[in-house]
């Protein structure tokens, strides 16, 4: 005969756990289905050799002073907080982790970004973005005032009698300094631009010294192109520049101050050496009366002369180059060109450029945090010696207290 | 407010012999049953009681003290096999190999080892209901599980205990159980 009840139900009746009418209707199942009482019968054989068993295991045999010792519950709970405060330090050390790993990455891309890139960017090869470093020009744009005024009060000096001039200037000894300028500007209409440029040149007392028109072609378009060489008082040298960059948009810009006070007080000191002898020349030329003597005296004289000449000739063009700073201009505007450039084209030389520049940038980056690392080290070793102090004094209290 | 009062200012000395304390000796055969080894019931006895005791005040349903206790030794005798897996061995070779040392059918056995060849879960819910007779309610709130699920973990607890006495000839008379 087959059973439909399941063993569960056998032993929710067998435990007294059936509602009054369902155990009721199991007993009467029980008493007609072998299967099941069978298994009735087995489980509670089971159960009585189970309770035996429970009956004859000896009781607990407990230190009940241990339980209620109240260091022994203090140490546990203190253990108990240890180890919590143990779980806390890992969950800091994990949070600090990835505080830490976030800090690197933010390292590494200032790194990529600021100084690092911005070099390789430079010998990354395109040029046109040399304006990134309009950071040292713009103090350099800034610095030019102040020195402009400096030489536009001492303008004048140097073309009267150098004789007298000499001692004056090597006190006051000014920085003889010569900007020059050169930038590209592309322009939207090239003879507004030209105009605009004429203008400008005319309002602040400057000149151009030459202009070159051409037309020229750059990546795949057509350029009117004009090249100039404006020459500007040196006070007005900022002014102009600004004015300039308003032309257009700047593509390229690089402006350079160079000083040359050594080599022009190098010039004034032998001019002064060769007024010196001239006068000796001079007084000896007096006191002799030997044609062939005065001959050859005349003869040295016009050759320190003409030396004198040449040397003063070399101050004058310096002073008009202080004073006279020079920018080179180049205009262009845009008049043909395939206005659906290719975009793939140089695809694998710029993959190639792209690939090795990334390529570069991590090296760098890489090196920045070895550095980094290595700066950081002498600190890390004091610290972990601070540590392991702490922790040996930390022991050493411990024990003593235990 | 004042009744509270008075309810705090019962010692942990007084909550735990009055609640704790007339549970320990069936807690104890509850171990012992369960661990197997009168050393580690033991270990796992002081040890609950000590984290008993320590923790007193978290005991608020005084009624269920039992369970409270329990749960504590529960977890107490868990970590004791993590700590001493040697137990978990036996019984688990069993269940893969049939004869094992412990279990083999030709030996005679003690009826505690024959609980040993069972798993933890199944031999806890057999020391719960058929040694120390706990009802069906009282096991959920111990082992944390509903009253259904003490049926239903019970009954397959109790179907391989039955096939482990069976296959050992534990039960005198000879005739071993059938097997279904």
């Amino acid at each position: 005969m087959k059973c439909n009840e399941t063993k569960e139900q056998l032993y929710r009746y067998m435990d007294g756990e059936m509602e009054p009418q369902e155990a009721e209707a199991f007993s009467l199942h029980l008493d007609e289905c072998a299967q099941c009482k069978k298994i009735y019968e087995e489980m509670l054989a089971i159960q009585k050799e189970l309770r035996a068993y429970a009956e004859q295991i000896p009781d607990a045999e407990i230190d009940m002073e241990q339980v209620f010792l109240p260091k022994n519950n203090k140490e546990k709970t203190n253990r108990s907080e240890k180890s919590k405060t143990k779980q806390k330090f890992l969950l800091i050390c994990k949070k600090s982790a990835s505080y830490a790993a976030v800090f690197l990455l933010g390292i590494a891309l200032y790194a990529f970004t600021s100084g690092l890139f911005g070099g390789l960017k430079n010998t990354g090869g395109d040029y046109r973005d040399t304006l990134d470093t309009g950071g040292s020009t713009q103090s350099q744009q800034d610095a030019a005032p102040d020195a402009a005024k400096n030489v536009a009060g001492n303008g004048e000096q140097p073309k009267g009698d150098a004789n007298k001039q000499i001692p004056e200037n090597l006190k006051l000894s000014p920085d003889k300094i010569i900007y020059t300028c050169s930038m590209t500007v592309e322009v939207k209409t090239y003879e507004e631009a030209r105009q605009n440029i004429a203008s400008i040149v005319a309002a602040n007392q400057s000149f151009i010294q030459s202009e070159e028109v051409s037309v020229s072609e750059k990546g795949g378009y057509e350029y009117y192109t004009s090249y100039y060489k404006i020459r500007v008082p040196v006070a007005q040298y900022a002014l102009v520049i600004e004015k300039l960059n308003e032309l257009g948009e700047v593509k390229y810009s690089v402006q350079q101050a160079s000083n040359i006070s050594y080599e022009y007080r190098d010039i004034q000191g032998n001019i002064e050496q060769l007024n010196i002898q001239k006068q000796r020349l001079l007084s000896l030329y007096q006191q002799t009366a030997k044609v062939s003597e005065l001959i050859e005296i005349e003869n040295e004289l016009t050759r320190i002369n003409t030396q004198i000449k040449d040397y003063q000739n070399m101050l004058i063009n310096y002073d008009r180059e202080v004073e006279y700073s020079t920018i080179q201009l180049s205009i262009s505007e845009r008049i043909s060109g395939n206005t659906l450039a290719n975009p793939f084209e140089d695809l694998g030389k710029r993959i190639k450029e792209a690939f090795i520049n990334s390529i570069n940038a991590l090296t760098a980056a890489l090196v920045f945090i070895f550095l980094l690392l290595v700066k950081i080290l002498p600190f890390a070793v004091g610290a972990a010696a601070i540590f392991f102090f702490v922790r040996w004094v930390m022991k050493k209290r411990k024990a003593r207290k235990e | 407010m004042k009744r509270k009062g008075s309810n705090a200012a019962i010692s942990a000395r007084e909550k735990f012999d009055a609640f704790i304390a007339p549970n320990i000796n069936r807690l104890h055969k509850m171990l012992y049953a369960y661990m197997g080894s009168f050393e580690a019931a033991q270990d796992v006895l002081q040890e609950s009681l000590i984290k008993a005791y320590g923790h007193i005040d978290t005991l608020n349903e005084t009624e269920k003290a039992y369970a409270w206790l329990y749960v504590i030794a529960r977890n107490e005798a868990k970590r004791y096999f993590r700590k001493y897996p040697i137990e978990e061995e036996i019984s688990q070779d069993f269940t893969d190999e049939a004869d094992d040392r412990f279990c083999r059918a030709e030996q005679k056995q003690d009826i505690s080892r024959l609980l040993m060849c069972l798993e933890q879960d199944e031999r806890e819910l057999i020391v719960l209901k058929d040694m120390m007779d706990y009802s069906y309610a009282e096991m959920a709130q111990m082992l944390n599980i509903s009253v259904s699920n003490v049926g239903v973990r019970l009954s397959r607890a109790r179907d391989k205990l039955r096939k482990v006495i069976g296959e050992s000839g534990y039960m005198e008379g000879g005739n071993s159980f059938e097997v279904q």
